[in-house]
């Protein structure tokens, strides 16, 4: 074992002593925190994520596949900018539901829910996008959190869950 | 004798809607955080911000928070992102400001030599690259483990979980 410095335990110490808390700080914080509630899940849904699920055997033929559709459209606001439909796929066979979560959709997992196939074994869902980088995820059964094993990883946003990411391109 | 309310617990409420159990997380973690976001930025009222940024973001992320993690270390990383952000920014209004800076009169702002030990600390840490200054507070003063930090960095994904 190595000794340590002791004018690094020192130094430690020194940044270890508390900053006083500043109460119009605290209380400014808490009406921002306010203002900005949760976003929920649906309660079941929110109560079974927050049991963290086992991985489950969705991953047994899971794969994704990603489709950009050629053919640009109008934006949200009926503007001159492109939009581009994207499809997104997931291959989850025996699962109740898929959802789509991502910052074209504010993270919410209620907002674009996957379709099933025929046969039920795959999920998907076209939704159109502007151009540039976004990052996104599926959310299954409302409790597991999955990336696209296929596409790149998104940098960590610090929140601890991966999600990949798409580069849309102003034209295709 | 009560036995102390868990942090999991804590969070469990908030998602429930009820804003007292939000609170006691802020009471809880508030002081630690306004201290790595001090010892980061080397500025009271960014650090502030920064604090408070990161548990807005928090606050409206609870239910992407997963309980295998400690909550005090999502909630520091998550700071950690607003503290690089800002570090960024400062950076950047830095470089507006030297032509500025260059016209100072620097014997009136310069450091006294004797400005106690607590001040050569704070200077030190401002010395270091930021990486390396996050990293050393992580570990030293926060007191995460390299697990804790290294979810995050951009360390590579767990290819056996994808937990990165």
């Amino acid at each position: 074992m190595i000794d340590r410095d002791p004018l690094l335990d020192r130094v430690i110490a020194e940044l270890k002593q508390p900053i006083e808390v500043d109460p119009a700080a605290r209380k400014r914080l808490l009406d921002a925190t306010r203002a900005s509630p949760p976003r929920s899940l649906p309660g079941a849904v929110a109560a079974a994520l927050w049991r963290r699920p086992a991985l489950v055997a969705l991953a047994a033929a899971a794969g994704i596949v990603l489709a950009v559709l050629a053919g640009p459209g109008a934006d949200e606001e009926g503007g001159e900018r492109w939009t581009t439909p994207v499809r997104f796929a997931l291959a989850a066979p025996a699962v109740r539901g898929v959802a789509l979560v991502g910052d074209f959709n504010d993270w919410d997992p209620k907002a674009t829910p996957l379709e099933p196939s025929g046969s039920g074994d795959e999920w998907a869902v076209t939704v159109r996008l502007r151009p540039g980088r976004h990052a996104y995820a599926f959310v299954v059964d409302g409790t597991r959190w999955v990336p696209d094993p296929t596409a790149p990883r998104a940098p960590d946003d610090g929140f601890g869950v991966p999600s990949s990411v798409i580069l849309i391109p102003e034209r295709l | 004798m009560g036995v102390p309310v868990s942090d999991a617990d804590l969070v469990r409420r908030s998602r429930g809607g009820d804003p007292a159990a939000f609170e006691a997380l802020v009471d809880r973690h508030y002081p630690d955080c306004l201290r790595y976001a001090f010892r980061m930025l080397g500025d009271r009222a960014e650090a502030e911000e920064a604090v408070q940024d990161a548990f807005v973001r928090a606050h409206r992320a609870l239910w992407r928070y997963r309980e295998r993690d400690q909550f005090r270390a999502w909630l520091l990383r998550i700071l950690a992102n607003r503290c690089r952000t800002r570090a960024a920014a400062a950076q950047r209004r830095l470089r507006h400001l030297e032509a500025f800076a260059a016209s100072v009169d620097r014997t009136a702002v310069a450091p006294q030599p004797n400005g106690g030990f607590g001040r050569a600390v704070q200077r030190a840490l401002a010395a270091l690259p930021a990486e390396q200054r996050e990293a050393f507070l992580l570990k030293h003063v926060e007191e995460l483990d390299y697990n804790e930090i290294a979810r995050g960095s951009r360390a590579p994904a767990c290819p056996r979980c994808g937990c990165g």
